[in-house]
């Protein structure tokens, strides 16, 4: 099987470490420098790379790697959620739409960052970007039930804080 | 099998990724039916699952991007 183009692999998932990195590290700087290099180490791996797992795993477990690693060298003081929110850039949206998301993005920001790193990347891999509770696993290199376990926690935080916007 | 709501709730991971068995599937939608408090917990949870892909997601800035990719040698 052909090896997938670079530039595919970016364009597909660029947004995605871009928000895992984000989630981790939480800041934008940082989160940028992350992705630059993820896809450094991603396209030299590329000739290496055998297709024996899924791509997005393999990609977003170099992201969450590097991720981590620039928040062990930086330890920031925590960020104003608020702030944060509205600096950090989202899918397009109507001003209406941006007027009407704006509390509720930034508690949902709270929220996700209130959580621990370990359950906060489950929580991010698994029901922000969509990957199955396998391939999450496969990413963060822990057994398919200790992603549940660490879903079924960052699930029933979020469901407290958020709670006036679920019903 | 019955379950209660402290069982249901350990089920509830598996219910989301739909790995219950048949008969634990049954056992939660069976509790579920007659659990008012365990219904609100459970569309509570798909509440938050769904502001989640709504609204979590980031694009990195068009100018980054244009930036990464540059310096990536990408077209």
């Amino acid at each position: 099987m052909q090896n997938p183009e670079p530039d595919w692999l970016f364009d597909t998932f660029a947004d995605g470490v871009y928000t895992l990195a984000y989630r981790i590290t939480r800041d934008r700087h940082l989160a940028e420098d992350v992705v630059q290099e993820t896809f450094i180490k991603v396209i030299r791996s590329l000739v290496s790379y055998r297709g024996d797992g899924p791509i997005a795993a393999w990609i977003y477990r170099i992201g969450y790697r590097e991720a981590v690693a620039v928040t062990r060298r930086r330890r920031e003081d925590p960020l104003d959620p608020v702030a944060v929110a509205a600096e950090i850039d989202r899918p397009t949206e109507s001003v209406e739409e941006q007027v009407l998301a704006g509390e509720l993005v930034a508690r949902l920001d709270e929220a996700i960052n209130s959580l621990s790193e370990p359950v906060r990347a489950a929580f991010v891999l698994r029901d922000v970007e969509g990957l199955s509770t396998t391939e999450v696993a496969a990413v963060l290199e822990i057994s398919a039930s200790a992603v549940k376990m660490r879903l079924a926690r960052a699930r029933e935080s979020m469901r407290r804080q958020l709670e006036e916007y679920l019903t | 099998m019955k379950v209660n709501c402290d069982q249901l709730a350990g089920l509830l991971p598996d219910f989301f990724d739909g790995d219950l068995s048949r008969e634990q599937s049954d056992a939660a939608i069976d509790h579920l039916a007659t659990c008012a408090s365990c219904r609100l917990t459970v569309d509570e949870l798909e509440g938050v699952r769904t502001l989640a892909s709504d609204h979590g997601r980031l694009e990195l800035p068009p100018e980054s991007k244009e930036r990464i990719r540059r310096s990536l040698g990408l077209s």
